[in-house]
């Protein structure tokens, strides 16, 4: 009786404390937001960023998830060593700026150019529609129908609008992270 | 993943316990499958290949550290950053005693045997060398503890010598953009605080906008162009005074050295080359090569050079050539350029001081074949696609030798114009070696307009394969009343692993 009455106890404390960890890669076109995102979920402040010419790496605990989130520079440049990031990555944040619609089809590319990487097969999509506040800035499904969202096949995904001045939609899209990781 | 399991199966394969000895054909495939995947694959290979290594069965062992060896000498940068790892180096090491018992086993010889050699290539003559200082450090620990290391053998590591290496800046510089993708993948994988920094400063110089820790490739391919240069001229004083050493040991050896580079600087100038003031001393460092090379085929020096065994450095001719047969016997391609007018009576309606205008042909680099419709026969007559339909030209053969063959055809003529065609074939008579490196360079009388244009074909031709690579020459200020045109040629060409040059005279029908 006794015994049986520990093991029952156990079980559900274990489960309880159970921490995740997920890494996060957050890409993007330079000026998209970025690092302003990061360092709106870390520090929850609006920091004045220069260009990242190398990478930013932070730790967010949200939900009990503790998100390893690393933001790459997005200028032409750098690019081609994206790849180098892709390895164990469980998310991929793609950042977007929603007002700048002369380049949300190099965006496009961009996008597809990642995913469609063997490494990258398996790994939640967050599209953020960032700079929402901004006149003229593109509507989710806009977004949705730009980015070509709607033909990724065995793919999850979602697009949530944010604001990183404000904080807008910044913890919704990690709630929908959380949601959908794979426990293991 | 997929490439994962491959590379396992094949690590597997070749170090299986029941192999009679190691699998040299396997061996190679696997470093190559290391060198086109590149990502975590040198990774992954490194640590399966290491925990074979480390098998409690010795043939196993054994079969590993062959395969780990082949891999080191055909690899590149990403697995070299590997095996100097400090998880890498741990682990190689592991099973020796602090310090060393009274006899070591097959294994662990061929393992100090590897470790020095390693330190050879890597710590001391590699450009990277910072990244590798884990082997060196280790080895002198085990050093410290009273292990002795074999010395090298300099044949068996004879393929990774930078000796005779000869490198543009853009090639250098593609070679570092390889290493320091490696290196970042590698700093990023590892995450401590320490990478993580030194992985952002990486990716700094990479994307060009850390230009003071950037290297200077144009000085640094300047620089080589300056050591060869030296080179030359010291085996030029040889030839006046053969007290002069030649690092090389031999004058055969120190030709054959200049050679190479020759070779490898008409393939750099066929490659394009944005940097004038490069190219210019290419150019000029190639014209002093094909100097010496010539003025050493003619020397006696060069024979007794071969035929000394004990391979003196200080051979001292009895009879030194005079200096006058030196200037007579010295031929270049400035030679070419020195073809004096037949007296014949030039025509007052043509201009006769028009400068020739040369140009070195090369072969394309492209690796497509051509097929040829040229009739192959010597000398038969042929009828070619002429401006005048109705005129029968025959092939006029350039050289003949046992590999390389080269002949010429009239394609078009217009002698009212002044106008000529020719089509320049290119044969290997061996039926044993390829021909590859073809330069064919041609000049004219003073008079004439010469333009040699590059065209498709094999750049390197098989064994046995006929007209296999074309040519064309086009001549104008023809005179009306040539009846043919004379010219000078040199050209040279590797045939297995020879390296040739000949020169002569032809006369072209028209």
């Amino acid at each position: 009786m006794g015994n049986s009455l520990f093991k029952g106890f156990s079980k559900p404390f274990s489960r309880l404390f159970s921490n995740k960890e997920m890494r996060i890669l957050m890409l993007g076109l330079d000026a998209a937001g970025k690092t302003t995102i990061l360092y709106k979920l870390k520090l929850n402040q609006s920091v004045v960023t220069i260009p990242t010419v190398g990478f930013n790496v932070e730790t967010v605990t949200y939900k009990n998830i503790k998100f390893n989130v690393w933001d790459v520079g997005g200028q032409d440049k750098i690019r081609p060593l994206w790849r180098h990031y892709f390895t164990g990555t469980k998310g991929l944040i793609f950042v977007v700026d929603s007002a700048d619609s002369n380049r949300i089809s190099e965006a496009r590319q961009e996008l597809h150019r990642i995913i469609s990487d063997r490494e990258m097969r398996d790994c939640l999509l967050l599209v953020l529609a960032n700079k929402q506040d901004l006149p003229g800035a593109l509507s989710p499904a806009q977004i949705t129908d730009v980015l070509q969202l709607d033909k990724l096949k065995d793919r999850l995904w979602n697009v949530q609008p944010t604001c990183a001045l404000t904080g807008d939609g910044l913890l919704e899209g990690l709630a929908w992270l959380s949601q959908n990781a794979k426990l293991k | 993943m997929r490439s994962s399991q491959t590379l396992s199966k094949y690590i597997d394969k070749a170090t299986d316990q029941f192999n009679l000895e190691p699998n040299l054909a396997l061996n190679i495939e696997i470093a190559d499958l290391i060198n086109e995947k590149k990502g975590n694959t040198p990774r992954e290979a490194a640590l399966l290949i290491l925990k074979r290594v480390n098998s409690a069965n010795p043939t196993v062992s054994y079969l590993a550290l062959h395969l780990l060896d082949i891999c080191v000498k055909n690899c590149g940068y990403p697995f070299h950053f590997q095996i100097a790892s400090e998880e890498f180096l741990n682990g190689f090491v592991s099973r020796f005693p602090n310090h060393p018992i009274s006899r070591m086993n097959k294994i662990q010889s061929k393992m100090l045997e590897m470790l020095e050699e390693w330190n050879y290539m890597l710590c001391k003559n590699n450009r990277h060398r910072e990244d590798f200082s884990r082997i060196h450090d280790i080895r002198e620990l085990m050093a410290f503890r009273g292990y002795k290391f074999p010395a090298v053998d300099e044949d068996s590591i004879a393929v990774m010598k930078p000796n005779n290496s000869l490198r543009s800046a853009q090639e250098l510089a593609r070679e570092d953009l390889e290493a320091h993708k490696a290196k970042l993948q590698e700093l990023l994988r590892r995450g401590t605080p320490m990478d993580l920094a030194e992985a952002n400063a990486l990716m700094k110089v990479i994307a060009g906008y850390d230009e003071e820790n950037t290297e200077d490739y144009s000085a640094l391919a300047a620089a080589d162009l300056e050591s060869i240069r030296s080179k030359a001229l010291r085996v030029k004083q040889f030839l006046v005074n053969q007290t002069v050493s030649l690092e090389e040991g031999t004058l055969a050896d120190a030709v054959e050295s200049l050679k190479v580079y020759q070779t490898k600087i008409a393939r750099i100038l066929r490659e394009e080359n944005e940097d004038e003031y490069y190219v210019q001393k290419l150019l000029s460092l190639n014209d002093l090569l094909i100097n010496v090379i010539e003025e050493c085929s003619n020397s006696d020096l060069i024979h007794s050079g071969t035929n000394v065994v004990s391979s003196q450095p200080n051979v001292v001719e009895s009879h030194v050539p005079p200096s006058s047969n030196d200037t007579k016997q010295e031929s270049s391609l400035i030679d070419l350029m020195k073809l004096t007018e037949e007296p014949a009576v030039p025509s007052p309606s043509l201009p006769t001081n028009v400068p020739a205008n040369q140009s070195l042909s090369m072969l394309s680099s492209l690796s497509n074949s051509m097929s040829s419709t040229s009739n192959g026969a010597l000398n038969s007559p042929s009828y070619s696609q002429a401006a005048i339909p109705n005129t029968n030209s025959s092939l006029t053969s350039i050289l003949q030798s046992d590999s390389l063959m080269i002949s010429t055809q009239l394609t078009s003529v217009q002698k009212s114009s002044g106008f000529a065609s020719y089509s320049v074939q290119f044969s290997n008579c061996s039926l044993t070696w390829p021909v590859s490196e073809v330069v064919f360079q041609v000049a004219v009388v003073k008079s004439l307009k010469l333009q040699l244009l590059p065209h498709t074909g094999d750049a390197i031709i098989a064994p046995g394969k006929q007209n296999a690579a074309h040519e064309i020459m086009n001549i104008t200020n023809i005179p009306a009343d040539a009846s043919d045109l004379r010219i000078r040629w040199r050209v040279q060409w590797i045939i297995g692993t020879d390296h040739r040059v000949e020169q002569g005279e032809s006369h072209l029908p028209l």
